[in-house]
């Protein structure tokens, strides 16, 4: 799975007018954490803080002339200044990509970058030959939730206080995430488990997640949820 | 967050007769990978894969006295005698814990390794400054469910098709997984969501796993109250 060209990704996700992908290079990293810090000041606490690193983008991050890694940066300009990022990572033993992080300064947020960066995602995968793509949504504000749901992601579940948040100043606290995936392969391509060997708890959750499925149990208030 | 020194794992956990605990080496790795080929030949396919490759001890596993790495790997040995592995990921700016692989040696199996293992999770854990853990449970046979689920580790969903399995000679196919989470905090420092903030869908399936947001709606009205 190699990372697309900046020209590729271009192609594959038109932005509005004014707006445009930047590939990343190392002059970028110190205004990209000024920038982050100054959008979204709440990432200095938890797993989303060591993009306030350096060494997080010199060891672990694709730069303009350096070997491919597994997390690739895409600074977001709007009429050439820098004005948001996007991140994601891929898994190349799983075929899978995870978006990591989108970020955009707080004048741009109307623009709809959000949701034209998610339903993009899907190019962005076919286009790499990824099988599966997941992210986390934030539990604190719809937009995230609402954006994936209309990119065609489906609820997974909840991870209760995988990440840290510093909920009020001083004070941090663990909070919930909700899983959103998408698989882009054909359905005989998935193996889907029998029932028999799931624990009682497993299989009634299953038949609430996948109730929409030909033979699941009868709908579950997420299936009906789905449906509307 | 520090890896537990294989001391410390020791006396947080009873062994079977015979049995111990064994910091990874350098020199065990082919060894090592040899085994796990061996004992659970479908890893050759999927996420796991990555222990059947040495660049990836290289760049991301703590060896016996070497530098702190993201990946932890124990040996479970039986006198000199190679008897299964364990490997857990540290995430550090969120403090939480993923358990990546268990693998035991079939001739091994009776002695319930991996149920002793689950134990540690808490304590080990707790001792290292975690306070999260997830790890994702296979679908294929139902005892790893059971196993966490009575150690009491909660499902919180399943991966549509995250991982690639073997699923008869030659068939590889997109699996499901179960997730299963453990939170190492009290409950005060876990934030519930306001019901406000999610969506009708992620409402419906946040009520149905986690007894309702009614909770948390009763917090906001009396937060809006005060």
């Amino acid at each position: 799975m190699k990372w697309p060209t900046i020209a590729k990704l271009r192609e594959l996700i038109p932005l509005p007018a004014g707006y445009e992908f930047m590939e990343f290079e190392p002059a970028h990293i110190a205004p990209l954490i000024a920038g982050l810090k100054a959008w979204h000041p709440e990432i200095a606490v938890g797993v989303s803080s060591c993009y306030l690193r350096e060494d997080f983008y010199r060891n672990r991050v694709v730069l303009r002339g350096s070997a491919e890694t597994d997390i690739l940066v895409v600074p977001i300009a709007f009429n050439g200044n820098m004005i948001g990022m996007w991140s994601f990572e891929r898994e190349i033993d799983s075929l899978a990509i995870y978006g990591r992080l989108i970020v955009l300064a707080p004048a741009h947020r109307g623009a709809g970058l959000s949701v034209i960066a998610m339903q993009g995602t899907e190019r962005i995968g076919r286009e790499m030959g990824a099988a599966f793509m997941y992210a986390l949504a934030t539990l604190q504000h719809p937009y995230a939730q609402r954006a994936l749901e209309s990119a065609g992601y489906r609820l997974l579940g909840f991870f209760p206080g995988y990440d840290r948040v510093e909920v009020s100043p001083g004070v941090v606290k663990r909070v919930y995430q909700a899983v959103y995936a998408k698989l882009l392969v054909a359905e005989d391509e998935v193996h889907w488990p029998d029932a028999k060997n799931m624990s009682p708890r497993a299989r009634d959750l299953f038949s609430l997640l996948f109730a929409d499925r030909p033979g699941m149990a009868a709908a579950s208030p997420v299936a009906q949820q789905s449906a509307e | 967050m520090k890896w537990p020194t294989i001391e410390q794992f020791s006396a947080m956990c009873t062994l079977p007769p015979g049995y111990r605990f064994e910091a990874l080496k350098r020199a065990d790795v082919p060894a090592l990978i040899e085994a796990i080929q061996r004992w659970h030949p479908d890893i050759v396919v999927g996420g796991g894969s990555c222990y059947l490759r040495e660049d990836f001890y290289d760049r991301y596993v703590s060896f016996d006295g070497g530098l702190e790495k993201p990946v932890m790997v124990c040996l479970f040995r039986h006198g000199d005698t190679l008897a299964g592995m364990w490997s857990w990921e540290q995430e550090p700016d969120a403090l939480t814990l993923y358990a990546r692989l268990i693998v035991i040696d079939p001739a091994h199996r009776s002695a319930k390794l991996a149920s002793k293992v689950m134990p540690l999770a808490e304590l080990a854990g707790k001792a290292m400054g975690a306070e999260f853990f997830f790890g994702l449970a296979t679908l294929k046979i139902p005892h790893m469910q059971h196993a966490l689920e009575t150690a009491g580790w909660q499902l919180i969903g399943f991966t549509s098709g995250y991982d690639r399995e073997q699923v008869a000679p030659g068939v590889v196919k997109r699996v499901f997984e179960g997730v299963y989470t453990k939170v190492l905090v009290p409950e005060d420092e876990v934030l519930r969501p306001d019901p406000r903030n999610l969506t009708p869908k992620a409402r419906a399936l946040f009520d149905a796993l986690f007894s309702g947001t009614e909770k948390a709606d009763a917090e906001t009205a009396a937060g809006a109250a005060r």
